[in-house]
C-alpha cells in the first residue's frame, strides 16, 4: 500500500492511525536516510546509532509536525542535526586523542567489517574528510545521490547559490588531494 | 606513497556496505519501539477527562466561595443583635418589653 505525502499527513495527525503512518514513512525512507547517515559517519555502528536517534525524534516530535515541508524533508533534516551531532559530541569525546577528528573517524571506516572499497575508494573517503562537515555533506549529497540543490536548500537552509558554490570548492579540494602522491 | 586518482575515475558507488537483511530488521524493530497497537480509548478521552476534572474544580470551588460568603455575612447579621442587645441591661430590656405590651 502507498500512500501520498497529504495522505500521510492526514493519517500521522489521527492517533488511531499515527503509528501505522510512521512504520509506512520508517520504511520508505530508511535506505536514504541511514546512506545520508553513513556517509557522513563512516561506521555501520555509529549510523544504525544515529538513524535510531533519527526516528525516534521524528517519532516523539510528530504531533508538533505542521505540515510545512514534505516528511522526507523534514526527516532529512533531523538526521542531519543528529549526525552533526553526533560528529561533534564524537570529537569532543576524542579532545584528548593525539590523532586529529578525520584521522580517527578514517581509521575506524578502514576497520569496519563493512567498508568494502577500493584503493581509489578509500582515498576519495579520506579526500572528503578533509572537508569542513557542511561541506561533507553537500559533496555527498550531490555526488553520491544526485540529490537537487532546491531539495538540498529545503534541508540545509542553504541557498542554492551557495550551495552551489560550495560543491565547487568541494570538488576542487578533492580533485587537488586526489592528484596528490602523498597523504 | 600513495597513486594519483582522478575523480571521474573513481565513480559514485558507495564503498559501504550493511549486514544482511539489516534494513527489514531495522523497520521491524522500531515498529515494535513504537507498537502498533491500537490507541486506548482512554488515550484518546484523556483531553476530555482533563476539561471534566478542571469545570468539577471551578464548580466546586465557586461552591466553597459562595458558602463562605454567605456565611460571612449571617454571622456579621448575627453578631449585630447581639451587640444590640448587649448595649441595654437587663432592666432597660424589661422596660422596653413592658412598653411594647402596653402599646398592645
Amino acid at each position: 500500500m502507498n500512500y501520498s505525502d497529504a495522505e500521510l499527513q492526514v493519517m500521522l495527525a489521527d492517533p488511531s492511525k499515527r503509528a501505522q503512518a510512521f512504520a509506512f514513512v520508517v520504511r520508505s525512507w530508511q535506505e536514504r536516510i541511514y546512506w545520508h547517515i553513513r556517509k557522513m559517519v563512516l561506521t555501520h555502528d555509529d549510523a544504525n546509532d544515529v538513524m535510531q536517534n533519527t526516528f525516534l525524534k521524528a517519532w516523539k516530535a510528530i504531533e508538533s509536525f505542521r505540515g510545512e515541508s514534505m516528511i522526507s524533508t523534514w526527516i532529512y533534516r533531523i538526521a542531519t542535526n543528529e549526525t552533526l551531532t553526533f560528529l561533534a559530541n564524537k570529537r569532543l569525546r576524542n579532545v584528548q586523542s593525539i590523532d586529529d577528528e578525520e584521522t580517527s573517524l578514517y581509521q575506524h571506516m578502514e576497520a569496519d567489517t563493512y567498508f568494502d572499497g577500493n584503493e581509489a575508494e578509500a582515498k576519495l573517503q579520506r579526500a572528503i574528510l578533509t572537508l569542513p562537515e557542511k561541506q561533507r555533506l553537500v559533496f555527498n549529497m550531490k555526488y553520491f545521490e544526485d540529490i537537487t540543490y532546491d531539495e538540498m536548500e529545503a534541508v540545509l537552509g542553504t541557498s542554492v547559490g551557495a550551495l552551489k558554490a560550495s560543491y565547487h570548492h568541494a570538488v576542487k579540494k578533492i580533485e587537488r588531494f586526489l592528484e596528490e602522491e602523498e597523504y | 606513497m600513495d597513486k594519483k586518482y582522478k575523480l571521474e575515475d573513481i565513480g559514485n558507488r558507495k564503498p559501504f556496505s550493511v549486514p544482511d537483511n539489516y534494513f527489514e530488521q531495522f523497520a521491524a524493530e522500531f515498529e515494535g519501539q513504537i507498537s502498533l497497537k491500537p490507541v486506548s480509548p482512554f488515550r484518546i478521552l484523556r483531553p476530555w477527562m482533563y476539561m471534566a476534572v478542571m469545570f468539577l474544580g471551578v464548580f466546586f470551588l465557586s461552591r466553597i466561595v459562595y458558602t463562605v460568603y454567605t456565611d460571612n455575612k449571617l454571622a456579621k447579621t448575627e453578631n449585630y443583635e447581639l451587640y444590640v442587645l448587649s448595649q441595654i441591661d437587663d432592666i432597660e430590656n424589661m422596660e422596653l418589653y413592658d412598653q411594647v405590651q402596653s402599646f398592645e
